[in-house]
């Protein structure tokens, strides 16, 4: 099989970086944790790894610096108590280099590594490691007793081709303790026409005296171990006889020592394809559902009832599948609040909660923009420099907490900061000179902050070179919107801001909740649905355009007014009181039609006019449904209602009574 | 990198005797064993790994096949070092 150079480079960037992400949260984490054990066994995994592949792909200035970087972290592997934060600093401009190693390779560009920085990186590698000696006793950080093990391991033939080199494998051991009586079995080799040189026969026996753990030795071997025959026994006494390495059994059945670690790759066009596949088969399912019933034979109904069961259960899993945990992207912030902090005289520490909250994985991607910005303006015109916050009774290092939870049904995200706060006054003055609000209306506080998001404002005097052109909070909403989620902002003066935002979670199937206005259906997902009333019973209690439902105001919506839905209403409607995130809204509608599993699916350019709708479904029925993005029809509802009464807009969603017909 | 050259039947290789280098070694080794021996200067050898080591075995194990004398004229103090570790026959001393 020939693959183009092209779909090969591409593989290894993609496995390249991959692997370089891995070895930059583990010395990220690191900071956090002190955990120099697993710091260097994870950062020596992704350098070597690396190396390896570089090497098959056939790029030798990459194969040169990763080898530089993996030589100090083999010394460090022996002692990992060595590694101090300023050697994790010289690893970490190690790895940027190898990011810009590889972007030169992306754009078919020479690079070589910067020859200061490889000083630098050899003369840790003089402090950290140690000449090994052999048949001397190498520093061990172990204190266990003293034990004499046998050890005879037969190579995966594929050794030399997975990137890995036995011989240094085999020196390792000798900074764990005495190597003695070891025995190269040269008559695996072959002497005829087979010999291949890329093939591994390499095998050898040998005694080791250490006091490290057997883990420790194993782990040693780490990364050889499928494929190989790996036989480490302790001596007694009794010294038993050398077992010899015997032929290779199937991939070696000891765990792996890290099980959270074994995952498949698989292409992403594949996944979708799959959860498609999935989408089809829950209208499939809920077609055959519908004439089941129609059959009215118990046996039938019940057949595809357990059907749609066993879909139910698949389709969780497939979307599943494209979850990712937002806790990678936080800790990647890390380092960019490190970096900004420095860059701008601030002191801040990170704090992250809710790092195992899932999102989908396109979700995530998209949102790593805006937080960027986020962050940034918290830095940069949140938190107070350290004086000043010391003057204010402020501890000097300020705290930015990055959170993330599921509520309700959506992904709740907060970057909260505790500086400064918004300054109302600023705010204000500056949104008077662009012309963004006229003098003459009062403005809340909340409605004051709100304005950081109109287009066009931005809160920074200078464009700071940190912040860049003066990017501002409407692009962050933009992007935000365009993820069908919204954001909002809290700020105390002199406590600090908080950026709070709400998503879907992307379901692409969704139990609905189906509702009728005249010929038109519409769906909510009926996870938010809270309880179903008849509109007739609250009309004489309405009161500020809210409905009074049991003491409580819940603002309204009515389907018919806002889509100039034509012919005439029932006698009766009905409410359907939803609740998406801490809001409650109370939507009008013709007639309730039940629950039902839809999948959603992009608009068509027909039904892109219809706004607060963020998908289309076809029913059991054949009928097409709009699906009902609440959040954006209440701000949409809102924001209309605000134009017409010529006042700005609040995030309070209030009535909804629009006149005209469907929006074009 | 692997540099050769050849001078007779004596390969003087310089540089790094690894996994990249020993195709194209292995291709000349076997070109050139037939009833003469091969011996090697390997002083400028800064760096050998197992797929460098295996392959000076398998030369070494071609020589005694064909009952030839087998010579590492020099060697560096990588190359010392790695194929002491192995108890490499045919050291020099």
């Amino acid at each position: 099989m020939t693959l183009d150079r092209a779909t090969l480079r591409g593989t290894f960037l993609d496995e390249a970086r991959e692997l370089l992400a891995t070895m930059e949260r583990a010395l990220v984490d690191f900071e956090q944790t002190h955990d120099c054990a697993e710091t260097v066994r994870a950062v020596f995994r992704a350098a070597h790894t690396l190396k390896g592949s570089a090497g098959l792909f056939d790029l030798p200035h990459l194969v040169k610096f990763a080898h530089e970087v993996e030589s100090v972290l083999d010394g460090l592997r022996a002692a990992p108590e060595k590694l101090t934060p300023a050697i994790a600093a010289v690893l970490t401009d190690a790895h940027d280099e190898m990011d810009r190693g590889l972007d030169a390779i992306e754009a078919d560009q020479p690079w070589d590594a910067s020859p200061e920085l490889v000083s630098r990186i050899r003369a840790l590698g003089g402090s950290v490691s140690e000449k090994p000696q052999a048949h001397a006793h190498a520093e061990s950080t172990t204190t266990g007793p003293l034990k004499r093990w046998a050890l005879a391991i037969k190579f995966n033939p594929t050794t030399f081709r997975d990137g890995f080199d036995p011989l240094s494998l085999m020196r390792f051991l000798e900074r764990l303790g005495t190597v003695s009586k070891l025995v190269l079995d040269e008559r695996a080799i072959p002497t005829d026409e087979s010999f291949d040189p890329l093939c591994c026969y390499l095998s050898f026996s040998l005694e080791l005296e250490t006091t490290a753990s057997k883990q420790q030795i194993e782990s040693s071997f780490e990364f050889v171990r499928e494929g190989s025959d790996v036989k480490l026994e302790e001596l007694g006494s009794s010294a038993l006889p050398l077992p010899a390495p015997s032929a290779p059994q199937p991939p070696s059945s000891g765990p792996r020592e890290d099980s959270a670690d074994r995952l498949v790759k698989v292409p992403a066009t594949r996944l979708d394809a799959l959860v498609d596949m999935v989408s089809e088969l829950v209208i499939a399912g809920a077609t055959a559902d519908v004439h089941a019933g129609r059959t009215q034979d118990r046996a039938t109904i019940e057949a595809f009832a357990a059907i749609r069961k066993l879909v139910a259960g698949i389709r969780d899993a497939a979307l599943g599948l494209r979850m990712v945990q937002i806790g990678d992207t936080f800790t990647r912030f890390r380092r960019v609040v490190r970096e900004v902090s420095r860059q701008l005289g601030k002191e801040v520490e990170v704090e992250i909660r809710g790092g195992e909250t899932e999102l989908d994985k396109a979700m995530v991607e998209r949102l790593a923009d805006p937080l960027l910005h986020i962050v940034r303006n918290s830095i940069d015109h949140g938190i107070e420099r350290p004086e000043v916050r010391e003057k204010n009774g402020k501890p000097r290092v300020g705290k930015l907490y990055l959170e993330a939870a599921h509520q309700a049904g959506q992904v709740v995200i907060e970057v909260r900061d505790d500086g400064a706060g918004l300054n109302r006054e600023k705010i204000k003055k500056k949104a008077l000179e662009r012309g963004l609000i006229n003098d003459r209306v009062e403005l809340t506080e909340a409605q004051i902050d709100e304005l950081i998001f109109l287009p066009g404002f931005s809160s920074a005097d200078t464009v700071s070179e940190v912040s860049g052109r003066g990017v501002g909070m409407d692009v962050v909403r933009k992007g935000i919107d365009s993820l069908r989620g919204t954001v909002e902002v809290l700020s105390k003066p002199g406590e600090g801001t908080t950026i709070r935002m709400r998503l879907p979670l992307t379901l692409a199937i969704i139990d609905g909740f189906l509702l009728a206005v005249g010929n038109a259906h519409f769906v909510v997902p009926s996870k938010l649905v809270r309880e179903c009333l008849d509109f007739g019973t609250l009309l004489d209690s309405e009161e500020n355009h809210r409905l009074k439902v049991r003491g409580e105001a819940v603002p309204y919506v009515r389907l018919r007014e806002f889509y100039g839905i034509t012919g005439a209403p029932p006698r009766r409607e009905s409410v359907v009181i939803v609740e998406y995130g801490e809001e409650k809204v109370a939507v009008v509608v013709d007639r309730l039609l039940g629950v039902s599993q839809t999948v959603i699916k992009p608009l068509g350019p027909i039904f892109r006019k219809y706004e607060g709708v963020g998908g289309s479904t076809i029913l059991g029925s054949g009928e097409v449904a709009l699906i009902i993005d609440l959040p954006q029809l209440v701000r949409l509802a809102t924001r209309r209602r605000a134009r017409a009464a010529g006042t700005p807009v609040s995030t309070s969603p209030t009535v909804v009574a629009v006149q005209g017909g469907l929006p074009s | 990198m692997l540099a050769t050259t050849v001078e007779g039947n004596v390969f003087r290789l310089s540089g790094e005797l690894d996994v990249y280098a020993v195709a194209d070694l292995h291709h000349q080794l076997k070109e050139r064993l037939g009833a003469l021996p091969v011996a090697f200067e390997l002083a400028g050898v800064e760096r050998i790994d197992g797929a460098g080591a295996q392959l000076l075995l398998w030369a070494y194990r071609q020589h005694a096949a064909k009952g030839l004398p087998f010579e590492l004229k020099s060697v560096s103090d990588a190359v010392r070092d790695a194929l002491a570790f192995i108890h490499f026959p045919a050291l020099p001393g």
